[in-house]
């Protein structure tokens, strides 16, 4: 184990020109139950620490598709950091909407939002340049939870859907992402969790 | 497959399509396309489209002309499956890749001759994929 953990940063701070930053996020995500991540196969680049390169789930289990539409899916999404008395935290936020309700709603998927911890990954519209940028990974560390869940029938924004707001607190990386070799393989990746079974 | 079954088997989903078209379909036949899709096809039907059983029946019949070895392998549990967010290359640097959604028998076969290591990445595979990949793998030329 090291005795001092690497805290320096090794790169200038300017602007990307080869891909200048975008804001937001594209439409659709995929939500996993935290419980069905195989972690033994989750690994990680050896040259970036804050890139997964494997993604597995465990047998039988598979993803959720989130679509969130509008011109700003996912809005509010956000990293924030936590003063520690040691260490320093980061806290991820991540609302969704459900534009639908009833008991197949509710029992399928918010009463499961409510108690459930889960790991979601969505989309940058900012991808980088070599595009290792584009899925990032929230939840990984210490699981995504319900910090607010609302159901308001005269809601300007639902319409009478559901909005849920999903936290992790304490994470210990800044960002994680999901890439392997390209853009086209981490796609594949990526709609593999959620892919129809073929059996 | 013989020709005359596979024309029979095409005969059948072009009189469940008509019988869509008519709108006289029974809840069973609904689960069978349904289950089609999945399977096959490896989608899911929109189950609020009026239109969609009838256009999932017509995408089956092209696979089925057009692809009738992929059609027939998929209509039986495959050998191998992968595991959901593993991406398998073939060799290193190369481009062609395996991952659970294009994951065929033969295809897996094939990238296992390569690289038999990989077999950790499947959750199903035949107790004898050893034997199998044996006879994939093509004789080496001397």
């Amino acid at each position: 184990m090291a005795v001092t953990c690497d805290t320096l940063i090794k790169k200038d701070i300017s602007v990307n020109c080869e891909a200048p930053i975008v804001r937001g996020l594209e439409a659709n995500g995929v939500i996993i139950n935290r419980c069905d991540l195989d972690f033994s196969k989750c690994t990680q680049s050896a040259s970036k620490k804050n890139i997964l390169e494997a993604f597995a789930l465990l047998t039988t289990k598979k993803g959720f598709k989130v679509y969130v539409p509008g011109k700003n899916p996912f809005n509010g999404t956000k990293t924030t950091m936590a003063t520690g008395a040691y260490v320093n935290t980061f806290t991820n936020e991540l609302p969704l909407v459900v534009l639908d309700q009833g008991p197949d709603v509710a029992e399928n998927i918010i009463d499961g939002l409510a108690n459930g911890t889960f790991v979601v990954i969505v989309e940058n519209k900012h991808k980088g340049a070599d595009k290792s940028g584009a899925f990032q990974v929230y939840g990984f560390y210490q699981g995504l939870s319900a910090s607010a869940i609302e159901n308001d029938k005269y809601s300007e924004e639902t319409e009478g859907g559901w909005a849920v707001t999903l936290t992790e607190e304490r994470s210990p990386k800044s960002a994680l992402y999901l890439f392997k070799t390209d853009y086209a393989a981490t796609k594949a990746i990526v709609d593999s969790l959620v892919a129809t079974a073929g059996a | 497959m013989g020709k005359k079954a596979k024309k029979e088997k095409e005969l059948a989903l072009e009189e469940l399509l008509q019988v869509f078209r008519d709108g006289k379909q029974t809840p069973e036949q609904k689960e069978f396309v349904e289950k089609q899709v999945s399977k096959v096809l490896r989608k899911e039907l929109n189950y609020g489209c009026n239109s969609c059983y009838q256009d999932a029946i017509i995408e089956l019949v092209k696979m089925q002309r057009e692809q009738p070895d992929l059609y027939e392998e998929r209509q039986t549990d495959p050998l191998f499956v992968l595991k959901r967010g593993v991406l398998v290359p073939y060799e290193f640097g190369s481009s062609e890749f395996l991952v659970y959604q294009n994951c065929t028998d033969e295809l897996a076969l094939k990238f296992l001759a390569k690289n038999p290591e990989n077999i950790e990445e499947f959750d199903v595979y035949p107790e004898n994929w050893k034997e199998l990949i044996s006879i994939e793998k093509p004789p080496v030329e001397e």
